[in-house]
């Protein structure tokens, strides 16, 4: 299921069936919120204006939140297992809405040298793709600053994807987004490139293009121009294109992992006061799915012409 | 007094890391050619291998084998670089002439023991092609060094020379035309 087209018939016959039945069960909820709200707080209101207390609008108020929260959160459930699970369904895909990447991938993907603090993220999507495991989900890592009046930043936000490499190598290969040579140019960038001690040797490209991209480490200099062949280069290039953001690789122990830098949270219900058949967003999950099933074959990953079967 | 001492310190200090480098540039590209040398070696030794699998169903294509059977004989006796290299160009260019007729051998494509051979194969020429791209970014890193101020002054004094890079064979850049193999 590629195409649009595609994706409208399968809306269609699929998904409206459980949207309608979703929808009927999120009218119900929504309403049976606002009337509680309405008697709890006119209640409230009530006790303030013959001046006994305000704490029965207090409490009030507090209660009708918890219900809301509660209410929502079995929407957001039941939304995510019957639509999204079906179109991950259709993509080949097996869903898990409250599990992501592990951090012991995180960790060993070694593209952020940042130890995270704070580490979640939901939307675990799995499958196979051909001859290809691959493995994504959205997350989001912060690292904390300052004592007492702490703060966090961002380290990662957006998918990050796990996939089989088609090759056989030992050692470690990065691929990331070269930021000291496009803010200091490429003399004095690639001088802290080559200082940056928190990776092996910087391994310098004959693709000048991918070069502007990205910044290459290495811990052999010769199997990191085996894993990117010309021909990856190039399609590490796409990729980038395509995404339109931040990407960054790592290829260690048999794996890919890909970071793609997203500011959105993918594949959420959408609000509980508004209608549950959303088409517009459901296009959207479909094209990122398809964007990141893609990945497979952008990077080419399926041909298996090496001793890795 | 004190600011020609430490003048002269600095001078000191600046050849020294300058010819350094220069030495371990140069020590780079030896280290990277050796590395073409083992990748070299490995895919000698999967050529008797691949020619004995593809013998035994190949009955037409005798006049390769042989030629392959020189060929390796020979790339063993060379001595020159550049005649080895074009003795490793001829290999590689026979063999995957060898990989499109395979095609008209059906039982020897579905063999399994062939068909590792040949992602073998693959693997290795791909090695080897890493293997000489590593080389020629060695050598422009040691040419830099050779051409670049100032440590193209030291260069100079000590005789260190330019080193030309690998160019690829064009018979090698070509793609394998099917057609003019089979017509050959």
């Amino acid at each position: 299921m590629h195409s649009i087209t595609d994706f409208k018939s399968f809306y269609q016959t699929a998904l409206q069936p459980n949207l309608v039945e979703l929808e009927t069960s999120r009218k119900a909820i929504a309403g049976k919120i606002k009337l509680y709200g309405l008697i709890g707080i006119g209640i409230g209101l009530a006790f303030m204006a013959f001046k006994i207390s305000a704490w029965p609008l207090i409490l009030a108020g507090a209660g009708i939140f918890f219900f809301y929260q509660y209410q929502a959160k079995q929407y957001r459930h039941s939304y995510k297992t019957k639509i999204v699970a079906a179109i991950a369904q259709a993509h080949g895909l097996s869903y898990n809405h409250l599990a992501c990447i592990s951090r012991g991938d995180y960790d060993r993907s070694k593209i952020f040298t940042t130890r995270p603090d704070r580490y979640w993220g939901d939307d675990l999507l799995t499958g196979t793709v051909d001859k290809t495991g691959i493995r994504f989900s959205e997350l989001h890592t912060q690292y904390k600053t300052g004592g007492k009046n702490k703060s966090y930043h961002t380290i990662f936000r957006g998918i990050f994807f796990i996939a089989d490499f088609n090759k056989h190598f030992i050692g470690e290969t990065f691929v990331l987004p070269d930021v000291s040579e496009n803010v200091f140019g490429s003399t004095l960038g690639g001088f802290f490139q080559k200082m940056n001690m928190m990776r092996p040797q910087l391994i310098k490209l004959e693709d000048v293009e991918f070069e502007k991209n990205f910044a290459i480490y290495g811990t052999d200099q010769v199997e990191a121009r085996y894993i990117l062949s010309p021909a990856l280069m190039q399609r590490i290039l796409n990729l980038k294109r395509k995404f339109n953001t931040q990407v960054a690789l790592s290829f260690i122990g048999s794996h890919v992992y890909i970071a793609i830098t997203i500011h959105k949270n993918l594949f959420e219900a959408p609000w509980l006061f508004s209608p549950a058949d959303n088409y517009n967003q459901l296009e959207e999950f479909h094209t990122y799915l398809t964007r990141f099933v893609e990945i497979v074959e952008i990077l080419d990953l399926n041909t298996r012409i090496w001793t890795k079967e | 007094m004190f600011l020609i001492v430490g003048l002269v310190v600095l001078v000191v200090i600046g050849a020294v890391l300058t010819y350094n480098n220069l030495v371990g540039a140069r020590n780079n590209v030896e280290n990277a050619f050796g590395t073409i040398d083992v990748m070299l070696k490995k895919r000698y030794d999967l050529l008797p291998n691949l020619v004995e699998v593809a013998k035994t169903y190949m009955k037409h294509e005798n006049e390769t084998f042989t030629k392959l059977a020189d060929l390796r004989a020979r790339a063993n006796t060379a001595t020159t670089t550049d005649e080895k290299v074009a003795i490793e160009n001829q290999i590689s260019g026979t063999v995957k002439g060898l990989m499109v007729s395979v095609e008209n051998y059906p039982d020897l494509k579905a063999s399994e023991q062939f068909t590792m051979l040949q992602r073998s194969w693959n693997e290795t020429e791909e090695q080897i092609s890493a293997a000489r791209r590593a080389y020629n970014a060695a050598v422009t890193a040691y040419n830099n060094a050779v051409d670049k101020f100032p440590s193209n002054i030291f260069a100079g004094m000590f005789n260190f020379k330019r080193k030309e890079v690998f160019v690829i064979a064009e018979t090698e850049r070509q793609n394998v035309s099917a057609k003019a193999l089979f017509n050959s």
